[in-house]
Order: C-alpha cells, then structure tokens, then sequence
C-alpha cells in the first residue's frame, strides 16, 4: 500500500502539537501521503467572513502555500504560528507530500472525530497535554475521547517537559 | 532527531537516528494481530534506512495464587500447578506463532524481530517493560469497550496511554461491512 492514505494531525498551534507533528512527519509519513493539518477553533458568532459558510461543514482544504500567508488570518481566523509552519513545509520540500490544512469551528473532540469520517483519514495523530488525573476528569481530555471513539487508528504524541 | 531522543525516554542512551524499537503489545485477541498488521504496514514499509526492531511483547495472566488448602479441603497437588504452567506456555507460544503468520506476510529481511513473554497484570507489565526496552512507540490493539465496560473492566489502553512516556498508537479494528 504505496502512498495514497491520508494521514490526520491534530494542531492547535501548542507545543505539543508540534511534538506530534514533528513526530508524524519523521516517523509515519511516505511519499505520496496527504498529510492533513486539523485545527478546531471555538464556535462563534461570525458575522462576516467565509466563516458562517462553513461552520457545519469545516472549512476545504488549504493547501501549504495559502495557509502561510499571513492573509488567512483575517479570512479564517486561525494564525498558524511559524515552528508549525517551518516543520510543515520542510516536510513538504523533503517528503513529496502534499500538506493541507483543514479547519472546523465547534467543540474539538465531536470535531476530530467527524473529520475522521467525512475526509476520510487513514490515521490520526494528536499530541497529549500530560494533564493529571482530577484535572482530565474537569478538564476533560480531548486526546482520551479522540482514542475511544475515532474509527481509525491514533497516535497519541506525549509532550514531555523537560 | 537527537532532540527527540532527549525527550522520549528516561533512559540516558545515545539514541541515534538509525534505530527505532517499535513495541508491539499482542494478547490473545484479532484486534492485536490486527494492530500487528498495521503497523507493520504503515510505519515500518520501505523504510531502508533506519534499522528497526518491533519487539512482540506478550502478557501471560498471572498464576493464581492459591492458598495449599482450599475450602474443600483438598490440598493443591503439585500436577495441577504444572498443567496450569503448561497451559500458559503453550497459550503464549500459540500468540506468538499468530503473531508470526501475521508478519511472515510482510517483507522483514530488514526488521528485527523480537519476541518477548511477560506475566503479571498486563498494563503494569507493558509500561513497565517500554521503559525498560527503551521502546520508541508503542503499538496496541483496542478491544472497543464501551463506557461502562470500560469502568468495569477496566482497559489496558487507556491506563497505557496515561503512564506510557513515548508515543502510543491504538489500532482498532474498523467494523467488517457485510
């Protein structure tokens, strides 16, 4: 099974998104994937922008070039910031693969998981914030729900601070 | 990759970019050999240039301690210990041969295989020997408990995905379409 999958990262522009996209990239990527940047932002009340047309649906895919200029922060708002976008397109220029970015407005964990389905992703893979045990249950963990409930294959990418 | 290394493990070994140990964690289960064949096909294929160990790692249930009189009053005799000893071998060399159709299939001249049998309860043991085997990531299969299973029984997912320090893959089988 040569190329041709569509491999999912969760980004939210932290540290340890980054972590799991550097990992990905360096251990799971082939030439000829699509790697898929995910990125959630909190469902608002946009009145303008191309963000009403596509609240239910998440936004089409970004290709690379597009979502490291600066303008897409007004258009969508999401501002990648610039070590996720160096890694992105390294990984680009290295890898021969095509690096797109995808967002969705709404509550993060429903959303990955229907991203999961409606792309569809061949796998996922999402960074892990080390929360401890009373702050998981108040907090609530995106990574845990993403792990149970996603119908394909995920990488949870702990981020250790060092 | 050599800030990677520093992270991963707590081991202080000099990671260099060459190796990777995959651990594969495998149980009695589809699901596990299912995540066998994953990764197999998806981290590991045409990767020449990194040498890569995937290391099967089997949980044996613990022996029961029974106490040398039981409520019956029969004392535990000896044999009874030995066939449960054999019984457990001999489910842990059939894992492994599963385990081993599963990646006779695939190309492995450049993978190294290991096999390793430990027993205890098993999300104890995986965390314990990923540290110990300085694994890079793990892989394991997912029975698909639901919520309440889950609290009941309890899953060696969730408690590995909490404890484990490198990356955790959870492999579950999609649903066969009739």
């Amino acid at each position: 099974m040569e190329g041709d999958r569509r491999v999912g990262v969760a980004i939210d522009f932290s540290p340890c998104s980054r972590d799991a996209l550097k990992w990905a990239v360096d251990n799971l990527v082939r030439a000829g994937d699509h790697l898929i940047l995910i990125t959630i932002r909190p469902e608002g009340n946009y009145e303008e922008g191309e963000m009403q047309l596509w609240q239910t649906t998440g936004s089409p895919l970004i290709p690379l070039r597009e979502f490291s200029e600066p303008v897409m922060s007004k258009k969508y708002g999401v501002k990648p910031d610039p070590e996720t976008l160096d890694i992105a397109n390294t990984a680009a220029a290295q890898k021969e693969i095509v690096v797109l970015l995808k967002i969705y407005w709404g509550d993060a964990r429903e959303k990955i998981c229907e991203a999961i389905d409606n792309i569809p992703l061949s796998c996922l893979v999402i960074g892990n914030r080390g929360l401890g045990t009373l702050k998981r249950a108040i907090m609530g963990s995106v990574s845990n729900y993403v792990v149970n409930n996603a119908s394909c294959p995920v990488t949870v990418v702990k981020h250790l601070d060092q | 990759m050599e800030e990677y290394g520093d992270g991963s493990s707590g081991i202080l070994m000099m990671r260099n970019k060459d190796m990777r140990r995959i651990v594969v964690a495998v149980d009695e289960s589809e699901e596990s050999m299912y995540a066998l064949s994953w990764c197999l096909t998806n981290l590991l294929s045409q990767e020449t240039k990194t040498n890569n160990t995937v290391v099967l790692l089997y949980v044996k249930p613990p022996p029961p301690a029974y106490s040398s009189m039981d409520p019956t009053g029969y004392l535990s005799a000896g044999d009874v210990v030995a066939t449960m000893e054999k019984y457990s071998r001999d489910l842990a060399n059939s894992v492994m041969n599963r385990a081993e159709e599963v990646y006779r299939g695939f190309n492995t001249s450049t993978i190294k295989v290991e096999k390793k049998i430990g027993s205890g309860d098993a999300k104890n043991v995986i965390c314990v020997a990923v540290e110990k085997l300085g694994a890079d990531v793990l892989v394991m299969g997912s029975h698909d408990y639901g919520f309440f299973k889950r609290a009941l029984l309890g899953s060696v997912s969730d408690y590995c995905s909490k404890h484990v320090k490198c990356p955790l893959v959870v492999v579950k089988r999609p649903k066969n379409i009739a």
